[in-house]
């Protein structure tokens, strides 16, 4: 284990976020002979990706496949004579352009620095569905998180439901760790869509890698079920049975096709939303994104915000995988470098170039990928008037409905009445799905909706914390 | 039994954290949730409002769904707190199940 390290009160560049693109930006800095500081709110870096084992070992690449190891491989890159990497520091504030606030074991702080590259990341987009705040039932990403990082399975029977290329990833992961996988189901009827690419000469190695996917699922014996989702999960206390069944076209449940699963776990996976709250703050514009019906952080051609000094890579400049997350951030700290006044040598020119290709190609697909996973309206049907949306508060459905009749799809005069999207996760489970419930009462649905003001700390923090700075 | 710490890995030497007084064992690295939910447990907290069961959602220090009290301290993330020796761990779902 690598003992927790506190950060120094100034650098020449503070990146927010140790993921694929945090790392990356950090490992290109580093050798530049930058002062770098990398700041993460988790116990190790890696980020979603490339998550690091927790434990005394690795896990066995057999259940958890290669991205651990080229995790640990990037991780090695960072020179550790310019670079120091603060694992357990949440960064909850800013307190002008170049200086964060921090919390790190009960301790809060503050760094300035010349430069801010922001690679917070994304989390898993929520649907809510009756049942869904049972014990048992949790993200994909939780349960691989405790698979990658514990060597620990979430249950023993499992089913996951949900829409998009990471269904395959978790279910061989689950599969192949022991789990026994109850169904997998897909909302999207459509298996042909890779091939609709354009320019599929470019997306070779996503093509090998989803041959690999769909191999390792056959071995495994695992079949997705197109067209299908969770309905319903049941249990007294805790999940016991999954209620499963067909959908439409427009993501509506098709009555008579009900089927019902036991089980102790159920995982959903519903694409991602960016963690936009520090940008925020830093009065980063926004870019809104229609086909994921979120707001992003906006970035130039050289991958800096509408801030000067400050730098975006990854999945809060749009979701785009873990390739397009590493090659920003070599992007991103190519044009920290020049920023800084530094002269980029022949190599460094070259990776940057590279990195540009890679992202491209990369983003091209991802758009082209989330269109054809795009959730229709009929998936917000699957919450009936008593089902619990925002999980903190435990605000019913109903309630939404009635105060966005009320307010005539008002996004803050609901929040305020109903206290959706209030609680101590600030909205970022619920914040998707309240927002699109009460557009349906709005008089123009397809405006852009204002986004959600930032506040510090962005996070809930322990009142010593807030209190005694270093 | 089969075990949920399923992946063949170096764990280390276990040692006990206690849960509403019971001893459960919990290995180096492992966070609060991990131990729990190996030890069987996956109910957590109780909403105020209707005394339901919630239990880790997000897993990753979103959703504050997996609080549980951890020497004294109220509300802690599970799934954010690493375990460790001695540790004295208040889950209130647990606390209101009728002893066997
Ligand atoms: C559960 C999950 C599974 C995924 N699986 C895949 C996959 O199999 N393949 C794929 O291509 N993509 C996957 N993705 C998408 C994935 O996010 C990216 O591919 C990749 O990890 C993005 O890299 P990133 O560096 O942009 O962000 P991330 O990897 O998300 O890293 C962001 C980091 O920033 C930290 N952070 C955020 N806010 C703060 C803060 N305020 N203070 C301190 N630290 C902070 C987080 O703790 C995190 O470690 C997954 C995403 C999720 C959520
Ligand atoms: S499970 Fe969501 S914060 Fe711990």
């Amino acid at each position: 284990m690598t003992s927790r390290q506190s950060p120094p009160v100034n650098a020449d560049v503070v990146i927010v976020g140790a993921g694929p693109a945090g790392l990356s930006a950090a490992a290109l800095l580093s050798k530049a002979g930058v002062n770098v500081v990398l700041l993460d709110e988790n116990a190790r870096p890696g980020g979603q990706y490339y998550r690091q084992s927790r434990l005394g070992g690795s896990l066995p690449k057999a259940i958890i496949g290669l991205s651990q190891i080229a995790g640990r491989d990037l991780i090695d890159r960072i020179d550790l004579a310019h670079a120091q990497i603060c694992t357990d520091t949440m960064v909850w504030g800013v307190e002008n352009d170049n200086t964060l606030l921090y919390s790190q074991g009960g301790h809060a702080g503050r760094i300035s620095s010349k430069a801010i590259v922001l690679a917070t990341g994304a989390h898993e987009r929520v649907i809510p569905f009756p049942g869904w705040t049972l014990p048992g039932v949790m993200t994909a990403g939780a349960a691989q998180t405790l698979l990658k990082a514990q060597g620990i399975l979430p249950g023993k029977n499992i089913v996951i439901a949900g829409t998009g290329p990471f269904l395959y990833p978790v279910s061989t992961q689950m599969a192949a760790a022991g789990a026994k996988l109850e169904a997998i189901c897909e909302l999207s009827r459509d298996r042909f869509w890779p091939l609709r690419v354009q320019q599929p000469f470019r997306h070779l190695h996503i093509y090998r890698e989803a041959i690999s996917y769909l191999a390792k699922m056959r071995r495994l014996g695992l079949r997705v079920s197109m067209g299908t989702t969770v309905v319903e999960a049941l249990g007294d206390t805790a999940l016991r049975q999954v209620v499963v069944a067909e959908i439409d076209g427009d993501h509506r449940e098709l009555p008579g096709t009900r089927r019902t699963i036991a089980t102790d776990t159920l995982l959903t996976s519903f694409s991602f939303v960016p963690n936009v709250q520090v940008a925020r703050l830093l009065g980063c514009d926004l870019r809104w994104d229609p086909v994921q019906q979120a707001h992003f952080v906006n970035a130039d051609a050289r991958l800096q915000t509408s801030r000067q000094g400050i730098y975006l890579a990854g999945e809060i400049v749009g979701i785009g995988g873990h390739r397009v997350a590493k090659a920003e951030g070599v992007f991103a700290a190519a044009s920290v470098l020049e920023d800084l006044g530094y002269k980029l040598d022949h190599g460094t020119a070259a990776a940057r170039q590279e990195a540009w290709r890679t992202r491209s190609a990369g983003r091209q697909f991802a758009a082209h990928m989330l269109k054809s996973f795009a959730l229709k309206p009929g998936v917000f049907s699957l919450a009936k008037p008593d089902t619990i949306v925002c999980r903190c508060e435990s605000v019913p459905r109903s309630e939404i409905d009635y105060h966005a009749k009320v307010w005539e799809g008002a996004q803050r005069a609901v929040k305020q009445c109903t206290r959706a999207g209030m609680g101590r996760c600030q909205g970022r489970m619920c914040g998707f799905a309240v927002a699109q419930l009460v557009r349906q009462h709005s008089s123009a649905p397809d405006e852009i909706p204002m986004p959600d003001t930032a506040r510090m700390p962005v996070k809930p923090l322990v009142l010593s914390e807030a209190g005694h700075f270093e | 039994m089969f075990g949920l710490r399923v992946a063949p890995v170096n764990r280390g030497v276990p040692f006990d954290i206690s849960v509403n007084g019971k001893s459960i064992p919990a290995y180096p690295g492992e966070t609060v949730a991990g131990a729990l939910l190996a030890a069987g447990i996956n109910i957590f907290r109780k909403t105020y409002e209707g005394d339901r069961g919630r239990g880790q959602f997000c897993g990753m220090g979103v959703c504050y769904d997996c609080l549980v009290d951890i020497d004294g301290r109220h509300s802690q993330r599970a799934c954010m707190t690493a375990a460790a020796p001695g540790m004295m761990i208040e889950v209130p779902a647990v606390l209101k199940e009728p002893a066997e």
